[in-house]
C-alpha cells in the first residue's frame, strides 16, 4: 500500500514537473481550416519547433463560431486556460481579463522586437486590447478581412440580355427577372434572384445589430450600415434609430414581397447558401473569396459554362453604397496569467518571432515547399495538390501569415473550369469587390457587451425579420413601438457606455 | 428526480425487528449494500457533489478564486432572470411547450402500447415495437433534416403536395403559428414507441388468468382493455407522468435550438435556450447556474406536490 502511495505521489510530483516545463508550451487556436482535420502526431513542424527552438509544442484546434467560444468559455471556468490561444469573442476577452486570467503581454512584446514592430507597434489596434494602461493580448493586423462580395451569375445576365445592377432599384429588377424568366433554361421556376442568409461570423467582417452580414449592402446604400454612427457628440446614435435604417429595412420587406429570394433563407445556414448557390439556384449572392474558391469545382460541375463575378455594391437613392462594415484588426491572440506565472513568457515570445518571418513562417503559413507551395518570382504560391492535406498541415496558419498583397496573391490565383477557361478570382475581387466601400467599424471591438446583450440582439434581430418577413407590417405604428421597445432592453444605457468608450479609445471624438 | 436508490430495501417479513446492533445488521446483508454502492456513488458525483458547486448561483463566480473564494452577490442573478425583458415570454413558452408535450404525448403511447399489447400477429407486434421506437435513437439534427425535407417552403414534400393542390406553401418552421405544433408532434413522433416500453412492460405484467377469467365470463375485448388493462397500467402512468413534472421547466432544449430561428422566437424561445445564448454564450455562468437552480426548485416543489396528491386521491404515489 505503502508503495503504491510512494508511486502514485512520485507520478503526481512528475506530472506537475512537466506542466511546470517552462519550454512546454500548449498553443490552441480556432482552425485555419475548419473542413480539414487537425495535424497529426507526428507533424514535423513539431519535430521542427523542438530542433530549432528546444520548445516542447502542443497544438489544439478550436471550432469556429460560437463552439469554440463555449470551449474556451468551459476551460476559462475550469481555470484551465492554454498557455497561447486566439480569442474571437471579444466580450471573453472582456471577461477573461476582468477575472484575471489573462497575462499582461509587455514583457513578451520586448523579447520578440520583429514581430512587435511588424504587428503590435499600430496604437489604433493596441487601444483594443490596453485595459487599465496594460496590454493584455497581441492584436495582430488584418491577414483577412472584407474579404466577402455580391456575385452574379454573369451567362444569366447575357442570356437575358440584362445589365449588371448598379442602385438598389436596378438590383430588384435583375433579382426578378433571376426569379421569373428561367434564367438556366431549364423549364422550371426554381431559380431566385438574390441568396442571403441570417448570418453573424466575425471573421473579417463585423455584422453588428440586425439581419447579420448578408443584407448589411442594404443599410450600406441608407448610409446605415454597422450598429453605431460613429458621429461624435449628441449626433452619436445606434444605426436602428436612424429613419434610414428604417427604409433599408423596407427595401429588405420588398425583396421577400417580390419573392427573389429562397423561401428558406430565414433558416437556412451559410453551408445551406453555399450548397445552394453551387446547385445553380441563385443568380446573386454574398460569398467571400474562400468561399468561392472552395466551392467553385462543385460550382463548375454543376453548372457548365457558368460564370460569376463580383458586382460593386448597389447604390440606395441617397447615392451611398458599402457591401458591409469590417475591423482593421485581425486575430487576438492571448496569453494565460497561468502560463506567465509558470515562466513560460520567453518560450512564447521565441516561438511566436520563430513564426513571423522566414522559416517559421513558410513552414507555419505555407506548408512543405515543393508539395503545399512553390516559389513561383520568390513569392510563395500554393500548388493545387490536394487542397484538404495542405489545410491540414497548415491549420496553425494565422499565427504566421501577414496578410501583405503578395500574400493573397498566392493563396488565390487563378481558377480554371472544366471547359478550360480562367476566371481570375483575386484579380476580379480586388479590382471590382474591394472598389466599394466598406465602413470601417474597428471601434466596436473596443465596447464591451451589454449585461443583458442576448436580449438586445435577439430584441433587434427578430424585430427585424419580423418586419421584413411581413410578420409585423412595417408602418409608423409598430416602428415607433419598436423604437419604444427598446428602452425595456436597456438600449440607451448601452449606447451611452458605447460612446463613452469609443470617445476615450478616441474612436470618435 | 430518479427513483430513490438511497432507501433501504422493502422487508418482506412484517415480524419484529430483532434487536441487532447496526453493525450486525450490515453484514447479514453486505451483499446487498454492496450493490448499493455503485447507485449512490453515482448519486454523490453526479447529484449532490454538483449541489456544492451550484453556490455560485449566489457568487460573483470567477474561476481563478475557485467556487469557495469567489466573493458572494446574493440573490443578484436571480433578480437579472426575473427582471429580465423576456423572463414572461419565456416562462409561458417554456410551460406551454412542456404542458402540451406531457399532456398530448401521454395519450398515444398508452395507445400503442395497448395495440401492441393486443396485436394477435406477434411478429407484427414485434415489428411495429421495433420501427416506432428507433426514431428516439436519432438525434434532433437529423430530425430537423427530416423536417426541411418535409416541410421546407421551397423543397418540402408537404409543401409541394400544398403546392400541387393549388394552395399557398406553409413556411411551417418559421411562422409562429404552427411553430409549436412542429415541435409538439415531432417530439411525439420521435418518443412515443420509447414511451410506450414502459407500459407495455407494465401490461406483460398483468396476470393472464384475468384476462381469462373475463373472457370466461363474456367481455369484450374493449372492456377488457378498460377494466384490466387501464388499471393494471395505472401505478406506470402516475409514476412517468410525475416524474415529468419534476422536468416540468424542461421543454427540451436540444429540440427548440436545432429547430428554432429568428422569425419564430416569440414563440419558442424558452427558459434553457435564453440560459444558453444569455449565460453560455455571454460567460454569465452564475447566471445559467442560478436559474438551472430555480428550475430544480420549482421541478421539486411539483414533484412534492403531485405526490401528495396523488396519494391523497388514488391511494399511489411515487414514494
Amino acid at each position: 500500500m505503502k508503495r503504491t502511495l510512494g508511486l502514485i505521489s512520485l507520478a503526481l510530483v512528475a506530472s506537475s514537473a512537466f506542466a511546470q516545463n517552462r519550454n512546454a508550451i500548449e498553443v490552441m487556436l480556432v482552425a485555419a481550416n475548419p473542413e480539414a482535420p487537425a495535424p497529426t502526431a507526428s507533424w514535423d513542424t513539431y519535430k521542427m519547433v523542438k530542433d530549432r527552438l528546444g520548445i516542447d509544442l502542443s497544438f489544439s484546434m478550436l471550432p469556429p463560431g460560437v463552439d469554440g467560444d463555449n470551449k474556451l468559455g468551459s476551460l476559462a471556468a475550469a481555470n484551465d486556460l492554454p498557455d497561447l490561444f486566439e480569442i474571437r469573442n471579444r466580450s471573453l476577452f472582456f471577461k477573461l481579463q476582468e477575472q484575471g486570467q489573462l497575462a499582461p503581454v509587455e514583457s513578451i512584446l520586448s523579447l520578440m522586437p520583429k514581430r512587435t514592430r511588424a504587428r503590435y507597434s499600430d496604437k489604433k489596434r493596441s487601444v483594443l486590447v490596453t485595459v487599465n494602461g496594460k496590454v493584455m493580448g497581441l492584436q495582430d493586423p488584418v491577414n483577412l478581412s472584407r474579404q466577402y462580395g455580391i456575385l452574379i451569375r454573369q451567362d444569366w445576365l447575357d442570356k437575358l440580355g440584362l445589365k449588371a445592377p448598379t442602385t438598389l432599384d436596378e438590383f430588384l429588377e435583375v433579382a426578378k427577372a433571376f426569379t421569373e424568366r428561367d434564367p438556366d433554361g431549364n423549364g422550371k421556376k426554381d431559380t431566385y434572384g438574390f441568396g442571403g442568409v441570417i448570418d453573424f461570423d466575425t471573421a473579417g467582417i463585423l455584422p453588428g445589430l440586425g439581419l447579420g452580414n448578408h443584407f448589411q449592402w442594404v443599410y450600406g446604400a441608407y448610409g446605415v450600415a454597422g450598429t453605431w454612427n460613429y458621429k461624435a457628440g449628441n449626433k452619436f446614435a445606434a444605426n436602428v434609430k436612424d429613419p434610414n435604417y428604417r427604409k433599408a429595412t423596407e427595401f429588405i420587406r420588398k425583396m421577400v414581397e417580390a419573392k427573389v429570394m429562397d423561401p428558406d433563407w430565414a433558416t437556412m445556414k451559410r453551408s445551406d447558401l453555399r450548397t445552394r448557390w453551387q446547385q445553380g439556384k441563385y443568380g446573386m449572392f454574398f460569398e467571400s473569396v474562400g468561399g468561392l474558391l472552395a466551392g467553385y469545382r462543385n460550382f463548375d460541375a454543376n453548372n457548365p459554362k457558368a460564370e460569376v463575378r463580383y458586382i460593386l455594391a448597389p447604390k440606395g437613392p441617397g447615392g451611398k453604397n458599402a457591401t458591409g462594415t469590417f475591423a482593421s484588426a485581425g486575430w487576438l491572440f492571448a496569453v494565460s496569467r497561468k502560463a506567465l506565472d509558470q515562466g513560460k513568457g520567453p518560450a512564447i515570445a521565441k516561438f511566436l518571432e520563430w513564426a513571423n518571418s522566414g522559416e517559421g513562417y513558410n513552414q507555419l503559413a505555407w506548408g512543405k515547399k515543393g508539395v503545399h507551395y512553390n516559389l513561383v518570382k520568390g513569392v510563395p504560391t500554393v500548388t493545387t495538390n490536394n487542397p484538404s492535406e495542405r489545410g491540414q498541415y497548415t491549420q496553425m496558419r494565422w499565427l504566421a501569415m501577414n496578410g501583405n498583397t503578395t500574400e493573397l496573391k498566392g493563396r488565390y490565383g487563378p481558377i480554371t473550369s472544366a471547359d478550360g477557361r480562367t476566371y481570375n478570382l483575386y484579380s476580379d475581387f480586388l479590382t471590382v469587390a474591394r472598389k466599394s466601400p466598406w465602413i470601417d467599424r474597428t471601434g466596436d471591438l473596443a465596447v464591451p457587451s451589454a449585461p443583458n446583450q442576448a436580449d438586445i440582439e435577439r430584441y433587434v434581430s427578430e424585430s427585424m425579420v419580423q418586419f421584413v418577413l411581413g410578420q409585423r407590417p412595417l408602418n409608423d405604428a409598430n416602428w415607433t413601438s419598436f423604437l419604444n421597445g427598446l428602452r425595456g432592453v436597456g438600449f440607451d444605457q448601452y449606447e451611452q457606455n458605447a460612446r463613452s468608450v469609443l470617445q476615450k479609445t478616441g474612436f470618435i471624438k | 428526480m430518479k427513483p430513490d436508490l438511497t432507501a433501504e430495501p422493502p422487508q418482506d417479513t412484517p415480524l419484529p425487528r430483532p434487536k441487532t446492533s447496526t453493525l450486525k445488521r450490515l453484514m447479514r446483508h453486505q451483499a446487498l449494500y454492496v450493490l448499493l454502492i455503485p447507485g449512490l456513488l453515482y448519486f454523490v458525483v453526479f447529484r449532490y457533489w454538483p449541489l456544492w458547486n451550484a453556490q455560485i448561483a449566489f457568487k460573483d463566480f470567477n474561476p481563478t478564486l475557485g467556487v469557495e473564494g469567489s466573493p458572494w452577490a446574493g440573490f443578484k442573478y436571480f433578480i437579472q432572470f426575473f427582471e429580465s425583458f423576456y423572463f414572461s415570454q419565456l416562462m409561458t413558452n417554456t410551460l406551454i411547450i412542456s404542458v402540451a408535450k406531457l399532456v398530448l404525448g401521454i395519450p398515444p403511447a398508452i395507445i400503442l402500447a395497448i395495440a401492441i399489447h393486443e396485436a394477435r400477429l406477434k411478429w407484427l407486434a414485434r415489428g411495429a415495437q421495433t420501427v416506432s421506437y428507433l426514431p428516439h435513437f436519432l438525434s434532433w439534427v437529423i430530425v430537423f433534416g427530416v423536417l426541411l425535407a418535409l416541410l421546407s417552403p421551397s423543397e418540402g414534400l408537404v409543401n409541394q403536395a400544398i403546392g400541387a393542390l393549388g394552395g399557398d406553401t406553409i413556411p411551417f418552421l418559421t411562422s409562429p403559428e404552427f411553430f409549436r405544433s412542429v415541435i409538439v408532434l415531432s417530439d411525439i413522433w420521435k418518443e412515443t414507441g420509447w414511451g410506450a416500453i414502459l407500459y407495455l412492460a407494465a401490461l406483460l405484467s398483468i396476470n393472464p388468468t384475468l384476462y381469462e377469467a373475463a373472457e370466461v365470463d363474456g367481455a369484450t375485448r374493449w372492456q377488457r382493455i378498460w377494466h384490466i388493462s387501464i388499471p393494471g397500467m395505472l401505478d406506470v402512468i402516475i409514476l412517468v407522468t410525475l416524474l415529468r413534472l419534476g422536468h416540468i421547466l424542461d421543454a427540451g432544449f436540444g429540440q427548440i435550438f436545432v429547430l428554432y430561428s429568428l422569425p419564430v422566437y416569440s414563440v419558442a424561445d424558452v427558459i434553457d435556450t435564453w440560459v444558453y445564448r444569455q449565460g453560455i454564450q455571454n460567460f454569465q455562468f452564475s447566471l445559467a447556474t442560478a436559474v438551472g437552480l430555480f428550475k430544480g426548485l420549482i421541478g421539486l416543489a411539483l414533484i412534492l406536490t403531485a405526490n401528495r396528491m396523488a396519494q391523497r386521491f388514488s391511494g399511489r404515489g411515487l414514494y
